[in-house]
């Protein structure tokens, strides 16, 4: 075997051999090569070795007797792992585990990571940079007849909704729903104020809405005030509403108004809209996730001013 | 407030703002509107000679149970939903694709239909 591997290779090296002898430099990698192989036959003594110091033996003596190749095994491994490991390579159901849980452990963290920036950073937007977009002072009364202004919105966070008594349709059901919301989000403790502010205060006085909002949710504060109250507070809000002109007293008619629920936080300023889309059950968790993740405006502030935007706030450079 | 105050108001109008009341109001309007389906009317409004003669007294309920600006909005709102669908069907026919509403760019819930 050994003998067939060295003709084959003094075969090759009688090429070199030739080329040497007709003094012709070649290739540094044939100069590697030649050497190896030419190992294998005495190094000829003659002015050639001179003429090309750089192919050396690398201190190989031919007088010396050689070493055989060493057979001792490195690591030692039994013959039906070894067949294992060239079929299967390093992966083994150990290897596997690791690789789903680091792998499942870096994407729940990143998706986790990713949806609580861009839920924060929507937060931040919809605070205008602390400019009241929504909300703002307002002096009304409850459905006790007593005054109501928006400090009394303060401490808690508010669920603001626009309505009239006399509403068709969409009212009642938007009503049945807050009461959905109050009913889960204030599950343990009053965390949540819920509001009804009519848009038709000609007709709502505070009696009427006692009357009718009892019917809905006992939670739910009722305001109605002066037409012009009225108005500045829904201009405050964003809330547009339309009273038909020349109404005669007594007569029938519909308000037209916008149909949103706002969500105002402790210190009065806008956290959130929830639109029609919003039901029984996608409301709810809604309201809790905007609430657990709102911060102080103190706390804002004091993260605004160190800068710290966290470590991974490039997920949602926009 | 005292400006709008009931004394005007005649003691049939029923006082919609009660629960009941607006039960017994929506449950006219639905046989109502049962009947104008049977009779393929879409626009009780435009074609009101029709539906009273078609719906008389399912209509007649209507109104005693309703107010007027409801009666007529209720109207309306189907004479616009019904649009509205054969707007969608018209829609889904040209293969247009659904956008669900939403009022922010936000991951939104399956609107509720």
């Amino acid at each position: 075997m050994i003998s067939k591997f060295l003709s084959r290779s003094s075969l090759r090296t009688s090429v070199f051999n030739s080329s040497r002898l007709q003094n012709v430099t070649r290739p540094f990698f044939l100069n590697r090569c030649s050497s190896r192989f030419l190992s294998t036959q005495p190094p000829k003594a003659d002015g050639d070795k001179e003429a090309e110091p750089s192919t050396g033996t690398h201190g190989y003596d031919s007088t010396k007797p050689r070493k055989p190749l060493s057979r001792i095994t490195i690591g030692k491994v039994s013959p039906g792992e070894m067949k294992r490991r060239q079929v299967t390579g390093f992966i083994n159901w150990k290897a596997g585990i690791i690789f789903v849980l680091t792998g499942g452990g870096l994407w729940w963290f990143f998706t986790s990571e990713k949806g609580r920036l861009a839920r924060e950073s929507e937060a931040e937007a919809n605070r205008g940079y602390g400019k009241p977009l929504i909300g703002g002072s307002f002096n009304l009364i409850d459905q006790d007849g007593k005054s109501f202004t928006d400090k009394d919105l303060l401490g808690k966070f508010s669920l603001v909704y626009f309505g009239f008594s006399l509403c068709p349709d969409i009212c009642p059901d938007e009503l049945e729903k807050m009461a959905v919301f109050i009913d889960d989000v204030n599950k343990d403790g009053e965390v949540m104020k819920p509001v009804f502010i009519t848009c038709d205060p000609a007709r709502d006085s505070p009696e009427v809405l006692k009357e009718y909002l009892s019917e809905f949710h006992p939670d739910i504060v009722g305001l109605t005030g002066e037409y012009d109250e009225i108005k500045n507070v829904c201009k405050k809000y964003r809330v547009y509403f339309s009273t038909p002109p020349n109404m005669k007293p007594g007569q029938d008619y519909l308000v037209d108004h916008s149909i949103f629920f706002y969500l105002m936080d402790p210190e009065g300023k806008f956290l959130d809209v929830l639109g029609r889309q919003y039901d029984n059950v996608t409301g709810p968790p809604r309201i809790k996730q905007m609430m657990s993740e709102w911060k102080p405006q103190a706390v804002r502030d004091a993260e605004e001013a160190s800068k710290k935007k966290g470590f991974f706030s490039f997920l949602t450079k926009n | 407030m005292g400006l709008f105050s009931s004394s005007s108001t005649s003691s049939e109008t029923p006082d919609l703002t009660k629960k009941s009341t607006r039960a017994l109001c929506w449950e006219a309007r639905d046989s109502f509107f049962a009947c104008l389906d049977k009779n393929n009317i879409i626009d009780a409004i435009e074609n009101s000679k029709e539906a009273t003669a078609q719906c008389g007294s399912q209509e007649k309920d209507f109104e005693k149970d309703c107010v007027g600006s409801w009666v007529e909005y209720f109207k309306q709102k189907r004479t616009m939903e019904y649009n509205k669908a054969k707007m969608m069907e018209s829609l889904a026919a040209q293969n247009a694709i659904k956008l669900e509403e939403r009022i922010k760019f936000q991951e939104a819930p399956p609107a509720k239909k």
